[in-house]
């Protein structure tokens, strides 16, 4: 029983985190209508400034989140002004084309500038764990985890108690309609940025206690990233969570008792099942 | 180095197979149930993962639940870092974790685990710690060192022992004509004493490859790679099995 209980336990943590990896993805997918490819190397991008403000600075990832966060908003925002307002018109194969070069950009920047190396950070205060009954909890992936929860919660409000995020929500379901009423929904469309690649700078310093960075690290992430949204339900910011939740459970409940090899097939089982009867995914309209 | 130990009176029977699932592990993963197979270990646990993985967690939840004598692993660099990672976390270790070389080779390895990477049982094809044994061993670095300004890796002492083997047929060869070369090369004999290679010596079978090819077992301990098999080339005693965490 315990072995059970301790792959739930483990994939309730990791599914979370997956759902606070894929929160932006699904924010910027939502508002933008843009298929963001390079999400992940943003993520990638955190855990290298988490990484070297530990190295260079010791500042421990605990106390790491107002400089990664702040400045990764601020990397959202910037990638909006620059590259993304220029092809939010364009036909979806050229946006596609363009997140994708993006993607290859930020790699091989990463690359060329730090190396192939593997980087991870040994030694934080959020290592280790804790044992619970006869579990045992991990103490980076729970604080991972309660991160998560606290991102949902503070966007949830975010989006429901401001005018701002209120205004937000009005150029997601319809950015023309929005722009008569009066909101500046360019303005809009660069905030979703920001705060969509801030929520990844949150996942970055977080995941980085636990896992190590290097240039195409974001491959262990982005399929992950994608399948939780599309499973929670497109452009929905709970859709992120369950759709991350649900893929974590899957693996790891499933992955252990049956097969590891095969966690990724019972996560696409479970997902094409789930959009054959809901094509819009597990909280989408 | 298995059967010296069960010949030692150590209880070894119980093996579980934790690797990356493209043609490096796959492959290994196969010849080490071979092995298993013929010399009499059982197989308990055969987990296989796509690298990089997101997590291994429930890989490693099967294999402590089987409680494996020993661990085999075929894993590149993220993937040996994340293992011990979530091996501290679950407060678990194997009796021995085996594996070959690749991520668990790699001075990034160390750099970012440092001392809980110790313990690892590795194979390596030549190590620096034989100077101690073969003192041709330690003449060779020497002069590697004074030229490089650096100690030689199993890299290099392959190459080495690639091109000494080459040349010394030419030589024999007496000829640059690739007919007199393959025939010096098919003829070749050259014993271990004249190698810095753990090997009894080079000699071509009919497929072409060394008959006197070994290989060695290092350990890591206090983040440095020590040799602890063959016994009579070792540098330190194995530890076996590893410590629990809590005892580090």
């Amino acid at each position: 029983m315990d072995f059970v209980l301790q792959a739930a336990l483990n994939g309730v943590l990791l599914g979370l985190v997956y759902g606070l990896v894929a929160l932006g993805l699904s924010l910027i997918w939502g508002v933008t209508d843009i298929v963001n490819l390079a999400h992940a190397e943003y993520l990638m991008l955190g855990m290298y400034a988490t990484y070297w403000l530990w190295a260079l600075a010791h500042i421990d990832p605990l106390y790491a989140i107002p400089l990664v966060v702040p400045a990764f908003f601020l990397f959202g925002y910037v990638t909006y002004r620059v590259l993304i307002r220029r092809i939010l018109s364009a036909p979806m194969v050229s946006q596609i084309f363009a997140t994708f070069g993006l993607l290859f950009f930020l790699r091989y920047s990463a690359f060329a500038a730090f190396g192939p190396n593997v980087r991870g950070i040994w030694g934080s205060r959020l290592e280790g764990s804790v044992p619970l009954g006869g579990l045992v909890l991990s103490l980076p992936k729970g604080a991972a985890a309660l991160a998560a929860l606290c991102t949902f919660a503070g966007l949830w409000l975010f989006l429901n108690r401001t005018r701002t995020g209120k205004a937000l929500q009005a150029t997601a379901q319809d950015h023309r309609v929005a722009q008569t009423l009066g909101i500046d929904t360019e303005q809009m469309f660069a905030l979703s940025w920001g705060i969509g690649i801030g929520a990844v700078g949150v996942a970055a310093v977080f995941l980085s206690p636990f896992y190590q960075t290097s240039p195409a690290i974001g491959d262990a992430f982005l399929l992950l990233a994608f399948s939780s949204v599309v499973l929670g339900g497109f452009g929905t910011v709970s859709g992120a969570l369950v759709g991350g939740l649900c893929i974590g459970l899957v693996e790891n409940v499933l992955g252990a008792l049956i097969a590891p090899t095969f966690k990724l097939l019972f996560v696409f089982v479970v997902f094409i099942a789930v959009l054959l009867v809901r094509p819009a995914g597990l909280v989408g309209k | 180095m298995m059967d010296d130990l069960k010949q030692r009176g150590r209880a070894i029977s119980r093996v579980a197979i934790l690797s990356e699932d493209t043609e490096f592990g796959a492959t290994a993963t196969g010849v080490e149930e071979g092995f298993a197979q013929r010399y009499g270990y059982n197989v308990v646990a055969r987990e296989l993962y796509t690298s990089p993985p997101a997590s291994l967690d429930a890989e490693l939840l099967r294999i402590r639940r089987v409680n494996p004598d020993v661990v085999f692993g075929q894993n590149y660099l993220v993937d040996a870092v994340l293992i011990i990672r979530s091996l501290k976390e679950m407060r678990w270790f194997p009796p021995a974790f085996v594996v070959h070389d690749a991520g668990w080779v790699v001075p990034d390895y160390l750099q970012t685990v440092g001392n809980d990477g110790n313990y690892i049982i590795t194979r390596v094809s030549w190590a620096l710690g034989m100077s101690g044994r073969k003192p041709l061993v330690a003449r060779v670095n020497s002069l590697y060192r004074q030229r490089y300004g650096t100690d030689m890796d199993e890299t290099n002492a392959r190459s080495f022992t690639g091109l000494l083997a080459l040349a010394t047929a030419i030589n024999q060869a007496g000829s640059t004509r690739a007919e007199a070369i393959r025939g010096a090369l098919h003829d070749l004999r050259i014993p271990g004493r004249q190698l810095i290679m753990p090997w009894a010596g080079i000699e071509f079978d009919a497929h072409g490859q060394n008959k006197h090819a070994a290989g060695l077992m290092a350990q890591i301990l206090n983040k440095e790679y020590k040799v602890v098999w063959p016994f009579d080339l070792a540098e330190t005693d194995l530890v076996w099995p590893a410590p629990a965490w809590e005892r580090r």
